[in-house]
């Protein structure tokens, strides 16, 4: 059967755990390194009773082709919308607030399939809200983008 | 359709992008009016509410007067300041990012060459420093310590410092060195108010620490100046005695004591970016100058500070003075160095 | 006293302070909305008028601002799964899933009421409690404070969630993340690679955020969900009975509104330690903590009692002691100092009129805030049922701005993202993210005191009396469920039944 979702977490708390005992051991003064090392082996520890549990549950159970079928489903949406937050995310940090988010906003809409008249609509309500909040309400500076000039 | 809508817009995007770089380079405008209408950013590389985040903001909006500019307060206090140093640093030339910086952190990180400080001191444009403040060394007004004696006669004694690297725990060392006191300093306080409470409880029997940052918990009642950590008395504080009354100095130690009142005294640094261009500079520079003759400037610093404060150096004398303390600063370095690794706790 | 009580209530009903107070509560429950932007953020803007205000009104237009943050802070927890502040992230835990079940407007009503309440019962405290905070303050040494902040840390047994294994990871993982960044005692730079991004260490804005914000977000679209709730109750009536609920759930209240309180007292304890403690003391207690985490509206009740009360508290030893808590109270500190007031026991003497404008401010601030809150509740509660075709932009949006605002680093997005992902999964797969919250904010604080302990007082230092007393008293604490379910079957086998 399939290694389920569940048992990669695992894996990466025992990674984790690991990279912090080894990341530990090198820092110079005791002090620095006592606790991080404690609560990293607590973690490996624990990491691998959860690792261990998983391989065994692996055997159990019969295939379920309905559930398979509905977790494809809601994989393709968290995709999805993963893409979406990444891509604004990496908007804001080129081109900035000001610029990411109607187009972001629009987009987003459109891809929703809502209508012109909508998207434009929000869009435009949203970045005025932005504005007036944080740029004349509070007088934030809000960050400007890679592009032009931002550090 | 859209194919001639897309050629449309190709030829007229090629066309505008011909006209950009075929234009003639623009004049650069006089400082004067290349401040208008333009937004300062503004760092405070300190946590807001501290005493040079409060100055900063004073002198951030007489700023924006003088310059006709708005200006943007920012404060990037993450790695105890140099956040916002490194930020002014990496900005760009054009004058409009400036930051204030307190000194002994900003010449400390040198002294102590922090590998996450990028910037070379001697490569800021400075525009002013504000007020100068010395180092105390402040103990329970109750305690058993009450002199440079009872010190000295002490045993297995505890200096309150912040982090290693900070100017309390240096100013710590220097004490305990200076004076030949059989002490370390237990670093890791998280603020003044911490510090001063470990001294009320006995945790602790002192730290060093500059008067403005000392100021409330010293009217609170919890600590008292023993000695100034220099060579003269403080005009804030006529009745302490400098550290050289109380004790010989060897040439090495008085060299020491001088940097507190040199490179390592607390001030408030306006800065900017380097490489801004001469005559800029020297329109913030003259701004500033013109600052420091205001009435209504000098009493808001000195309500914002709670005393008068008497030292403003503006302009060139402020660059020659950045220079001169760079010069020597290596010399620190190991001394520094090797006291951390002896009187840390 | 009588005189200066007086002299206090005629102050603060002049016309003109009253305006005032009223401005700033409009503009601090206005600042508590907007996700992850709170006092730290807004009272430096302030700051620069003040100083040409008298100083009663400058003092009582911040004390009105402050006073009321928290109050509306819970209702974006609530409704949106975003910390209006961080603090009142531990509020979001049980406010949501009331949320999704439609009882958003019960849950603010529980919120603001429990908030509104735990506000206004310290004021009233403050003046018998000026004599005990000095004491109280200097009895706390290092060694008090690492027992403390441990058994705030035994309150992750109660936070695991269904799998102990599961939920101590979780608050294991959330203690090892405390200690990324620069060891202040040491000067050591630990798991931050040389950045200087992760030199303090991770923020707790956007770890919060990505952790319950994005990911309850990316669950309920992931499940196809299109709002947040398919109908939610906007009536005034369900919003009057989440208030209901907190009288029904008073001594959970009181117990929660003392313990903040408290915390907010001891400077050196984070704003956040006292909704997290008291979320996890809540569910402890609780005779149906199985509820927990699902909806159980004294998930909401304890956090914000706590949220209000350690601002009181940390208020108070910020004017009685002039000993700031906080960053928050460092710049109250400053504005004080500002205005020609100097914040100490001789503010307590020389000042007392003052002082009680202030508490008194505080405490009508509060009922202001509250009322206003209670009445918008039913509407604000609408946005539930707004489809996530309008509301995922909105709350994506306004999270990562108040990111940036919050730390000024487009660098937090990876870590908002990141955590986003880690959230979902730790939802998903059964391990509890308030258990990694609690290791977070008390990781450092413990490592902190402990290691000053030692140094100070050697590592035998839990032996001094009160620290003993404390543990022992912990421990007593900790085993009472299991003691008293030994005696319970003791005596059932005894009885032959």
């Amino acid at each position: 059967m399939k290694l389920k979702g569940s048992f990669w977490l695992a894996v990466f708390f025992l990674a984790l755990g690991l990279f912090g005992i080894i990341q530990s051991l090198t820092f110079v003064y005791w002090e620095s390194m006592v606790l991080p090392l404690a609560v990293s082996i607590i973690i490996f520890v624990l990491a691998g009773v959860e690792v261990v549990k998983e391989l065994r549950r692996r055997g159990d159970g019969e295939k379920d082709t309905a559930k398979d079928s509905e977790h494809k489903v809601e994989n393709r949406r968290l995709g999805l919308i993963l893409g979406w937050v990444a891509g604004f995310c990496l908007a804001i940090y080129l081109v900035g607030f000001y610029i990411s988010i109607p187009v972001f906003t629009f987009a987003y809409l459109k891809w929703r399939r809502r209508s012109w008249l909508v998207a434009v609509i929000f869009t435009v309500v949203l970045l005025a809200f932005s504005y007036a909040v944080f740029a004349i309400g509070l007088k934030v500076p809000l960050y400007k983008g890679l592009i032009f000039g931002a550090r | 359709m859209i194919k001639k809508f897309g050629i449309a817009a190709g030829v007229v995007l090629l066309a505008v992008i011909i006209a950009a770089t075929g234009c003639p380079p623009q004049a650069e405008p006089a400082p004067a009016d290349f401040y208008k209408g333009k937004t300062i950013d503004f760092v405070v590389a300190q946590s807001p509410g501290s005493a040079i985040d409060l100055i900063s903001r004073v002198v951030a909006s007489h700023l924006g007067s003088g310059t006709g500019a708005s200006v943007i307060v920012a404060n990037r206090e993450g790695a105890g300041g140099l956040e916002g140093m490194n930020y002014v640093y990496k900005a760009g030339p054009d004058g409009l990012t400036m930051g204030t910086v307190a000194s002994s952190k900003f010449v400390g990180n040198r002294v102590l060459n922090d590998p996450a400080a990028v910037y070379e001191i001697e490569k800021f444009s400075y525009i002013i420093s504000i007020d100068r403040q010395s180092y105390y060394f402040f103990v329970s007004p109750e305690g058993p310590y009450q002199s440079v004696v009872d010190l000295q006669a002490g045993k297995d004694l505890k200096l309150g410092g912040g982090s290693p690297s900070g100017s309390v725990c240096l100013g710590g060392l220097t004490v305990i060195k200076l004076l030949g006191l059989e002490a370390e300093v237990i670093t890791g306080f998280g603020s003044e108010s911490d510090r001063a409470l470990a001294v009320e409880r006995g945790e602790v029997i002192g730290y060093c620490l500059n008067m403005p940052n000392a100021r409330a918990s010293v009217e609170a009642g919890m600590v008292k100046p023993m000695f100034v950590l220099a060579t003269e008395r403080d005009p804030l504080t006529p009745d302490v005695p400098a550290i050289t009354e109380l004790v010989e100095l060897d040439v090495e130690d008085l060299a020491l004591a001088r940097l507190w009142e040199t490179a390592l005294a607390g001030s408030t640094l306006c800065i900017a970016s380097p490489g801004i261009a001469e005559d800029r500079l020297a329109f913030l520079r003259d701004i500033a100058e013109k600052l420091t003759q205001d009435e209504g400037f000098r009493a808001e610093i000195n309500t914002v500070s709670g005393y008068e404060v008497q030292s403003y150096v503006t302009g060139e004398e402020l660059a020659a003075a950045m220079l001169d303390t760079v010069a020597n600063l290596d010399d620190f370095q190991a001394i520094f160095i090797e006291l951390i690794e002896k009187y840390r706790a | 006293m009588l005189e200066a009580y007086g002299t206090a209530i005629a102050t603060l009903f002049q016309p003109i302070n009253l305006l005032i107070l009223f401005a700033a509560v409009i503009v601090g429950l206005i600042v508590g909305v907007i996700p992850a932007i709170g006092g730290l953020a807004t009272l430096p803007l302030i700051l620069p008028f003040i100083f040409r205000m008298p100083a009663e009104i400058a003092l009582i237009l911040i004390v009105g601002f402050h006073a009321v943050i928290f109050t509306s802070s819970g209702m974006t927890s609530i409704l949106l799964n975003i910390p209006g502040t961080a603090p009142s992230a531990a509020t979001m835990v049980d406010g949501f899933p009331m949320t999704q079940r439609g009882e958003g407007g019960r849950a603010i009503g529980a919120a603001v009421t429990s908030s509104m309440a735990g506000g206004v019962l310290p004021v009233f405290l403050a003046l018998a409690m000026v004599p005990l905070v000095l004491p109280l303050i200097i009895a706390l040494g290092q060694p008090e404070m690492a027992i403390m902040i441990l058994l705030g840390i035994s309150f992750l047994a109660a936070l695991t969630g269904g799998s102990i294994t599961k939920g101590l990871m979780a608050g294991m993982l959330g203690l090892l993340l405390s200690f990324i960044g620069y060891h202040a005692i040491t000067g050591v730079h630990r798991f931050d690679f040389g950045t200087i991004f992760l030199y303090d260490g991770i923020e707790l804005v956007p770890l919060v955020l990505g952790l319950f914000g994005l990911s309850e977000l990316f669950y309920l679209i992931m499940k196809g969900e299109t709002a947040i709730a398919q109908k939610a109750i906007t009536k005034l009536s369900g919003v009057m009975e989440g208030a209901k609920d907190v009288w029904r759930h008073r001594w959970l209240w009181f117990r929660s509104t003392i313990i903040g309180y408290v915390i907010g007292i001891i400077p050196g304890i984070g704003a956040e330690v006292a909704n997290w403690v008291c979320y996890g003391q809540a569910k402890q207690t609780s005779k149906h903590p199985e509820k927990f985490g699902h909806g159980a509206v004294e998930g909401v009740i304890a956090p914000e009692a706590a949220d209000n009360a350690k601002e009181a508290g940390a208020m108070l030893t910020t004017m009685a002691l002039g000993i700031p808590g906080s960053s928050v109270m460092a710049l109250f500190l400053a504005a004080f100092l500002m205005v020609g007031v100097t914040p100490g026991p001789a503010m307590m003497v020389e000042h007392l009129p003052l002082a009680l404008t202030l508490l008194l401010g505080i405490a009508l601030a509060n009922i202001i805030g509250g009322v206003i809150c209670l009445f918008a509740a039913p509407q604000l509660a609408r946005v539930a049922s707004v489809h996530f075709d309008f509301l995922f932009p909105v709350i994506l949006i306004v999270a990562l701005i108040g990111v940036y605002v919050a730390t000024l680093s487009p660098m937090n997005f990876i870590t908002v993202l990141a955590f986003g992902i880690l959230g979902l999964a730790m939802k998903v797969y059964g391990y509890s993210r308030p258990a990694l919250i609690l290791g977070f904010v008390l990781g450092g604080l413990l490592e902190r005191y402990s290691l000053l302990s030692i140094k100070i007082y050697g590592p035998l230092f839990f032996l001094r009396p009160i620290p003993l007393t404390m543990l022992i008293v912990m421990a007593l604490l900790l085993s009472y469920p299991y003691l008293k379910r030994g005696i319970s079957n003791l005596r059932g086998r005894l009885s032959g039944t």
